[in-house]
This record gives C-alpha cells, sequence and structure tokens, in this order.
C-alpha cells in the first residue's frame, strides 16, 4: 500500500517538474478548441452543436503531445526496469502511473474546459455535463493513451504511429462522449451515455494497467 | 482425438512442409469456386427488382467484406497462440494475415463505394458497417506499421500481438457504439446486405463466392506464412536440409 | 452480348468492381509466390 502512494507521489513531483509540457498540451487543447470558431465561424448555432466532439478531440490531440512522459524518460534512465524487476506488482505500479499522468494532464483540462465550453455559448447545467464528460472521457482515454505509449517504447520515434493505434481505441469514447454534452445540451435525458462512459472507465482502469504492464514486459527484454 | 498429431505442426519444419503440401489444395479450388462463382453471378442470376444489375457488386462486396473479418478474428487467434505459447509458428501466420485481411477489407470498401454511388447516390455513407470496416482497415494498418517499426523481431511480434488482441476486443464495441451514434441521427435507409431473404439463383453464386474467397485466403496465407517463417529461420538446420532436398 | 456487357445502365460500376476484385486477387498471389522464391533465392545465396 505504502509501496503504490509513493509512487504515485513521485510521478507527481517529477511531472510537477516537467510543468512545460502539460502546459504545452494545455495551450494544445486550447487552440484545437479555438480553430473551430476562427475559421468555421461563430454561429451560435453551429458552435453549440460542435462543442462534443471538439471539447473530445482537443483532450485527445493534446494528449498526444504528452504521451511519450509516461513511460520513455523513465524507460530510459532504467527505473521502468527497476519497478519491473521489484517484487511489487507491475500492475499495481502501472495503474499508479496512470493515475498520476491522469492527475497531471487531465485535469488542468477539465478546469480550461470550462473556459472553452462558455467561449462556445455552453450555460448553465450543461456546462456542468461538459465538465462531467471530459473528466469521464479522459480517465478511458488516458488508460488507452498509456497502453499505445507502452507499445510504442521500443520505437525510436513512433510519431504518427502512436495516433494511428490511439484512434481507433478511442473512437467509441468520441462517440458517446460527443453524444453525452449533446444530449444535455439539446435537453433529452442523457443518462445512457455518462452510463457508458463510466463504464469505459471500469473497464478501462480494470484491465487497461495489465495490457500496459505486459505491454512494458514486452518492451523491456 | 489424437492431439499429438496437432501439436506436431507447431513445429517450423512440420509447418512449413505441411503448408507447401496442401497450399494448392485450398488455392486450385478457390480459384474454381471464384470462377464458378462469378460466372453465376455475373451471368445466370436474374437482375434484381430494385437494383437492376448494378446488385451484382454484391457477389464481390460481401465475400471480401465476411473475409476481412474473419481474416483479422483469425489474426488476432494466432497472436494470441503466439503470446501464450510463444510460438513462431503462430507469430509468422499473424504477420502474414494482416496485409492480406488489409487488402480484403480495401476490396470491400472500394466495392462498396462503387454499389453505393449508384444505389444510394452517394459513394459513402456513415453507416454502422461502413465506419466499422474503415476502422478495420486503420486497425490492421496500425498492426502492420507497428511491426515495422519495432527492430527486434521478437518484440515487434509480442508489441504488435497485444495490439491486434485489444483490437479484436474493441472491435464490437466500436461497431455497437457507430450503431447508437447512427441510429439515433438518422433513419437507417439502407437495406441489409446479407438478407436472408434472397431468391435461390441469387444465393448460390454468393455462397460459392464466399467459399471461393476463404479457401483462396487460405491458399495464399499457406504460402504466405510459409515465407515467413523462412524468413525467420533462415539459419536453421531444416532450412538447410528443405534447400538441399529441393536443389533445382 | 452488348446487353450483358453494358448491365443496366451501371457498366462502369459492376465492371469496375469485377476488374478491381480480380486484380486484387491475382495480385496477392502472385505477389505471395514471389516473396517466397525470393525468399528461398536469398537462402541458397547464403549456403
Amino acid at each position: 500500500m505504502n509501496i503504490y502512494l509513493k509512487i504515485f507521489m513521485r510521478e507527481i513531483k517529477v511531472s510537477m517538474k516537467r510543468w512545460s509540457d502539460i502546459l504545452t498540451g494545455v495551450i494544445m487543447f486550447v487552440l484545437v478548441a479555438l480553430i473551430f470558431p476562427l475559421t468555421v465561424g461563430t454561429d451560435q448555432m453551429f458552435l453549440i452543436k460542435i462543442i462534443g466532439p471538439v471539447m473530445l478531440l482537443s483532450a485527445l490531440l493534446a494528449s498526444l503531445i504528452s504521451m511519450q512522459n509516461i513511460f520513455k524518460p523513465d524507460f530510459l534512465n532504467g527505473s521502468l526496469e527497476q519497478l519491473t524487476l521489484s517484487h511489487h506488482s507491475l500492475n499495481g505500479l502501472v495503474l499508479m502511473k496512470i493515475l498520476s499522468y491522469w492527475a497531471t494532464s487531465s485535469l488542468p483540462l477539465v478546469a480550461v474546459s470550462i473556459f472553452i465550453a462558455s467561449t462556445y455559448y455552453v450555460t448553465g447545467t450543461s456546462l456542468a455535463a461538459v465538465v462531467i464528460t471530459v473528466l469521464l472521457a479522459s480517465t478511458t482515454l488516458v488508460n488507452i493513451t498509456a497502453l499505445a505509449a507502452a507499445l510504442t517504447l521500443s520505437v525510436r520515434y513512433p510519431g504518427a504511429l502512436m495516433t494511428l493505434i490511439l484512434f481507433p481505441l478511442s473512437l467509441p469514447i468520441l462517440i458517446f462522449g460527443s453524444k453525452a454534452i449533446e444530449y444535455s445540451i439539446v435537453g433529452i435525458d442523457s443518462s445512457g451515455p455518462f452510463y457508458f462512459l463510466t463504464g469505459m472507465m471500469l473497464l478501462s482502469f480494470s484491465l487497461g494497467p495489465i495490457a500496459t504492464a505486459f505491454a512494458i514486459r514486452i518492451s523491456l527484454d | 482425438m489424437n492431439f499429438k498429431r496437432i501439436y506436431k505442426y507447431g513445429s517450423p519444419p512440420n509447418y512449413f512442409r505441411l503448408c507447401l503440401k496442401y497450399e494448392n489444395w485450398f488455392t486450385v479450388p478457390g480459384f474454381l469456386l471464384i470462377v464458378i462463382g462469378c460466372y453465376g453471378g455475373l451471368f445466370i442470376a436474374p437482375p434484381d427488382y430494385q437494383m437492376g444489375d448494378a446488385f451484382r457488386i454484391i457477389y464481390f462486396h460481401v465475400p471480401s467484406a465476411y473475409l476481412s473479418m474473419s481474416a483479422y478474428a483469425y489474426m488476432a487467434l494466432a497472436a494470441l497462440v503466439g503470446i501464450v505459447w510463444r510460438s513462431n509458428v503462430a507469430f509468422s501466420v499473424a504477420k502474414s494475415i494482416a496485409p492480406f485481411g488489409a487488402s480484403f477489407t480495401f476490396l470491400a470498401l472500394v466495392t462498396g463505394m462503387l454499389w453505393g454511388k449508384p444505389m444510394w447516390g452517394t459513394a459513402w455513407v456513415w453507416d454502422a458497417r461502413l465506419t466499422s470496416e474503415f476502422i478495420l482497415l486503420l486497425l490492421y494498418l496500425g498492426y502492420m506499421l507497428l511491426h515495422a517499426s519495432i527492430r527486434e523481431q521478437k518484440k515487434a511480434d509480442r508489441a504488435a500481438s497485444v495490439l491486434a488482441i485489444v483490437g479484436v476486443i474493441n472491435l464490437p464495441i466500436i461497431h455497437y457504439s457507430v450503431v447508437w451514434w447512427n441510429t439515433l441521427h438518422q433513419a437507417s435507409t439502407i437495406s441489409k446486405l446479407s438478407s436472408p431473404s434472397i431468391a435461390g439463383e441469387m444465393l448460390w453464386p454468393l455462397l460459392v463466392m464466399i467459399f471461393g474467397y476463404g479457401f483462396f485466403f487460405w491458399g495464399v496465407i499457406c504460402r504466405s506464412g510459409a515465407t515467413e517463417l523462412l524468413k525467420r529461420e533462415k539459419r536453421s538446420n531444416w532450412v538447410k536440409e528443405y534447400v538441399e532436398e529441393h536443389q533445382s | 452480348m452488348m446487353e450483358f456487357l453494358s448491365m443496366g445502365e451501371y457498366s462502369f460500376f459492376v465492371w469496375s468492381s469485377f476488374l478491381i476484385s480480380i486484380f486484387v486477387l491475382l495480385i496477392n498471389y502472385l505477389c505471395a509466390h514471389r516473396e517466397f522464391i525470393s525468399e528461398l533465392n536469398k537462402v541458397k545465396l547464403n549456403k
């Protein structure tokens, strides 16, 4: 129990040192969300329609920036190998890494999404729905991102390969997340998509670390 | 059931010889069935009441779509066998299925678009099936690219196999999420492609084509899997013996 | 015969999907064979 807390705190401290990467991710999020009103038009009806996909797409693209920071630095300096060789369960340690990555990369996005959503003319309970959707979707996206990062650990310049792995796996989240936001804006009962997002979050947190730990073991030996 | 007879084909030399011996048993019937199916589909089957002669594209579209999906399942199964039993044979089968599965998916998409243009007026519709097929192509490409990007053979095998397995779990999720996404947006006016209420004369060429494509696929995989195995085991003794036997 | 070749008025679509399917199948078969033969030759050359 203690070791997992230590790993979590260590990852948080290390990520705080790399605050520029977190900031870059947030800026990427804001920039992508900014492009749509600037290029397509500022019609309120249109913007409210696309706020769902824009939020999730921006979150996805922002995660591409900081994806390699989950495992690559530790892989390069050898601490990942030490974690694997220790008698602690790698699944649990990877789960802590993923949680800390979520805390440092996705929570700032959630905070910024409130601002972005209000520039898209979203108000009231819909704003709360947007925040909750980004929160829930980001948990699953973080697990998928970690899996893609672990798979491409032995590739020197993964680049678009990460996108190719990430995109099909995250498609259900994008679809249902957009649905959740859209329904809450229109006023229909949006509990269905939210249940799905929560279900996917639980599925990804239970199976994701196992697959990621397996991929790490593959890349290490 | 005598498992020993199956287990021995897990070893590379036995599998290699098995593949080369039986390859023509798959390819030749496959080719014949495809020819018969083409003849039946293009000549014998009567034109459809609603779609006219354009429905004949079904004889090329349905087998490739069906095969693309089953090829992915076989690839994931081979990947699983390779990871669990650390089998070079299984990994080479999985790696060789990928490009052929991708080409069948490409065929399904292209013939689907060629069918869609005269039928629905538009080459593409964001239907659940079409979108899932497109995502399937991306999954195949992701597998092939991941395999090609990692230098060491064993690492590449296992990493790409993890991707294949996660993809096969995700494929139904993608399909059903697109169904859910689609049905609440637009009423689907597209009739189901594989309706059981299809006339007899139109049905048998379709079945023949599906079997023909399937046999052809297995024949090509035999040859390609053998090639891949040869690539991996260049330095082993059984390859030397095989080359000496076939000095021609 | 012309009626057969024109396939209703859908000749372009039907025949192009026929040709592209046969083309891709043939390419697959030929590529598999060529790869095998070139691999075998590589092995023979190294002996």
